[in-house]
């Protein structure tokens, strides 16, 4: 599965588009996150637990994308974009999207 | 196609003044914010709080000492006889002050350890017997009552109730802006700093008023020294007392010696407690 | 008087550690953008022609960078007046620009010279209660081409 968030793929000819295709997720730290996050905020610094929650997440995100892109018969997913927005304190959901395409 | 990455100027997006002296310049800012609104709403609210009739005031003791769970404002007396002796000596003074006809001074005389006296709303006026045991004679405990019925004189309990008040309700809406817990503290201490200023003139005025009582009275001022001998062995280092209300004792009797030198006594003899009062080094009969 | 010197100490402690954290993260900043300087990026959306036979790949780079107690309380004081809010502003050029330096990363692992399309997107993470500011994260991405 190409992915890609220009709107071809550089050096394939699209043959077929197939219609968009989204994966999301939401996700909440845990304790042991927010109790660095609490000293981190005195301190300040890189919150690295939660780069790595953020960072996890969009994958599991994009797998979703993709999993749905490759249910319709797509061999490449184009034009990706994320976005993040929180939903209540301490939640986020991650959200991406692209057009699935079928090159050759 | 040719490509090249040169390095950009990076101070362009970074802020060329130091975070510190912004911070400094934040504080004060702030600060002179908080302190004009607080003076402005405190001249208001002492000028209008002087409209409330003394009845209301009366009517409002009645129900905060009345409806108050657990502690009343002012408990059960600890001893009628000594508290009629002092409702005697209040009244005299009262005369003196030319206080209104409407509004009437209640003196209570409760048992305590600690040295307090204090007039709240409605006339009330508290002598706990510590301080009571300290006076060697008529004269100091008439600069106390003299001083508690000046600020009923000059309203001063709900006029520093309307004070409170506002600035409570400022600080409140002034605050529901910023989220921060400890921001609120900053404005906080300046409202409090705001605030003592202004208790400290009550009591230059209650003082004043006071030694007049006397000087009428007795023709001298004898008991005020006296007075603030006894509160300045108890009241603790000078760094509290720039935190409470109270001006500072020593510029207290400062004010004393001016008004002698400005109202010299007529005659200098200290009048003797009754010789049934529980006090300490009472001068004998 | 108590909480006011416990406050004053917070502030002193988030002001030194932040600012020698910043200082730090800063000079590793210049570094890395010195060592990657031969990966190119561009925000055009299509490559110029003669690139468009080249193999390509997705390339993301995130990083989530909490504020200080100094940088806080800084902000707080400038909701009640206005203005620009500077102890932010080094903030956020840190996390974009480490931001881009980790998907410049990931470019050289998979062999990418030129990412195209770089997006930006900031987000803030807030700890529980709802206005306060307690990290923020920025995402960058793009397309690579081999």
């Amino acid at each position: 599965m190409i992915v890609s968030n220009i709107e071809f793929i550089p050096g394939k000819k699209i043959t077929k588009h197939l219609g968009m295709v989204q994966g999301n997720t939401v996700r909440t730290k845990h304790l042991g996150r927010d109790i660095m996050a609490g000293l981190k905020n005195l301190v300040g610094g890189e919150l690295v637990g939660y780069t790595e929650l953020l960072t996890d997440a969009r994958q599991e995100a994009t797998d979703r994308m993709l999993a749905q892109a490759e249910g319709i018969g797509a061999n490449a997913v184009v034009n990706v974009r994320f976005s993040t927005s929180s939903v209540s304190a301490g939640a986020a959901e991650l959200f991406v999207y692209g057009t699935a395409i079928i090159v050759e | 196609m040719k490509y090249e990455n040169p390095e950009v100027d990076e101070f362009v997006n970074l802020p060329s003044e130091h975070p510190l002296k912004d911070f400094a310049i934040l504080v004060t800012a702030v600060g002179i914010i908080a302190i004009v609104s607080f003076l402005v709403l405190i001249a208001l609210a002492e000028f209008a709080t002087r409209y409330i009739p003394f009845e209301v005031e009366q009517s409002l003791f009645d129900q905060i000492n009345t409806y108050t769970p657990g502690e009343a404002l002012i408990p059960e007396s600890s001893n009628l006889e000594v508290e009629q002796y002092l409702q005697t000596l209040a009244d005299r003074f009262a005369q003196a002050q030319a206080l209104p006809k409407n509004m009437k001074v209640t003196v209570h005389y409760i048992e305590a350890k600690e040295i307090n006296a204090f007039a709240t709303l409605g006339g009330h006026i508290l002598i706990n017997s510590a301080l009571l045991a300290r006076c060697s004679d008529e004269n100091t405990l008439a600069m106390v009552l003299a001083h508690e019925i000046a600020h009923i004189k000059h309203r001063h309990p709900i006029v520093a109730l309307g004070r409170g008040f506002t600035i409570s309700i400022a600080m409140l809406s002034l605050l529901g802006l910023s989220e921060s817990q400890f921001s609120n503290q900053i404005v906080g201490y300046f409202g409090l700093a705001t605030q003592l200023v202004y208790s400290r003139d009550n009591e230059v005025q209650a003082d004043q008023t006071a030694l007049e009582t006397l000087q009428t009275v007795y023709g001298h001022v004898g008991g005020a020294d006296r007075l603030f001998e006894i509160l300045a062995d108890t009241e603790g280092k000078p760094l509290n007392q720039l935190f409470s209300t109270h001006p500072l004792t020593e510029s207290r009797k400062t004010n004393v010696k001016t008004f002698i030198e400005n109202n010299p006594p007529l005659q200098a003899a200290p009048v003797a407690l009754p010789f049934w009062l529980p006090t300490h080094g009472g001068i004998e009969n | 008087m108590q909480d006011l010197l416990f406050f004053l100490l917070l502030i002193s402690v988030g002001y030194v550690s932040g600012s020698v954290i910043e200082r730090r993260h800063f000079a590793s900043i210049r570094e890395r953008e010195a060592e990657l300087r031969h990966i190119l990026t561009f925000s055009a959306k299509t490559p110029p022609p003669e690139d468009c036979h080249r193999e390509s790949a997705f390339v993301t780079g995130n990083v989530v960078i909490s504020v200080d107690y100094f940088k806080h309380i800084t902000a707080t004081l400038r909701n009640l007046i206005g203005g620009r809010v500077i102890a932010y502003e080094t903030l956020m050029d840190r996390a974009r620009r480490e931001a881009i330096l980790r998907m410049k990363f990931e470019a050289r692992a998979k062999g990418v010279t030129r990412i195209f399309n770089v997006k930006l997107e900031t987000s803030s993470i807030s700890k529980g209660r709802a206005n306060q500011i307690g990290s923020v994260e920025v995402l960058a991405y793009g397309t690579g081409l081999i």
